[in-house]
């Protein structure tokens, strides 16, 4: 397990300035939140469409969709909170 | 209505990024690479808000957008492979899956009948995260697992969407 965390969490040394990182953790961050407003209002969206029996989709699209979103976006969130404990904070 | 319109000028402007992030990536200039995004995600962002409100939807429009997006994403996930920042296992697995979405489009716009492209929520979320997936190999931020995340990501996708678009009905579009 420890092997196989260190591979995905592994730097390229492709010549990369490390200050870089720091900076980009923190576009990073913003573009996360962002995305938590824009698609925060698509998933309003389609709740209402859903509610007003305008889901043409033909497998109920709108609903399990957003369920893996939001799967994909807590694993978005690992490397973030990995880099602020060993490199922004540490 | 004419092709050249501001919309289209605008989607095919986002072509000319993907050789200015490669020569970014070649240089390691994650500024250069950044920026090149930037501009990508803006454009992207403005040709359809010009088609919409003030000329021009048009078939070809929304080909020459999915057009952009694939070339973008394929040409910089090939450069981030090819110049180190990424091994290839997963650009493997990565792409392998978008060729079934591909195939799948390609299903869909056969049985409409004209070239349309098939949206669904889940194919929008992957769009958003291959977007930051060029951002994160501009500054080697996690790249294997960002990568191995979407690849699962595109393949479940490419699965779903593919079932999906069986199911319908000859003629029947999904808006």
């Amino acid at each position: 397990m420890e092997h196989v965390f260190a591979y995905l969490m592994r730097f390229h040394h492709v010549g990369v300035e490390p200050a870089w990182r720091t900076d980009f953790w923190l576009v990073a961050l913003s573009y996360n939140l962002m995305a938590i407003v824009f698609y925060g209002r698509r998933l309003i969206g389609d709740i209402r469409q859903r509610k007003a029996g305008n889901d043409s989709r033909p497998v109920n699209d709108a609903i399990t969709a957003w369920k893996m979103g939001l799967l994909m976006f807590v694993l978005g969130w690992i490397p973030l909170i990995y880099h602020a404990v060993t490199h922004v904070m540490g | 209505m004419s092709r050249v319109n501001y919309a289209n000028l605008l989607t095919f402007s986002r072509f000319i990024t993907a050789p200015v992030y490669v020569w970014a990536l070649w240089r390691h200039s994650p500024g250069w690479a950044l920026g090149s995004m930037g501009y990508a995600a803006l454009a992207d962002f403005l040709d359809g808000w010009v088609a919409r409100n003030i000329c021009c939807t048009s078939d070809l429009g929304e080909v020459l957008d999915a057009a952009g997006d694939v070339f973008i994403f394929l040409t910089g996930i090939l450069a981030g492979a090819f110049f180190g920042y990424v091994s290839w296992w997963p650009v493997a697995v990565l792409l392998s899956g978008g060729a079934v979405s591909a195939w799948g489009r390609m299903l869909y716009a056969r049985k409409v009948g004209r070239a349309a492209n098939y949206k669904s929520r889940p194919s929008e979320f992957l769009g958003g995260a291959a977007f930051a997936l060029l951002l994160v190999y501009a500054v080697d931020f996690y790249t294997e697992y960002h990568t191995w995340v979407l690849a699962l990501f595109t393949w479940w996708v490419a699965v779903r969407d593919v079932r999906e678009i069986a199911a319908l009905p000859p003629g029947q579009e999904v808006e």
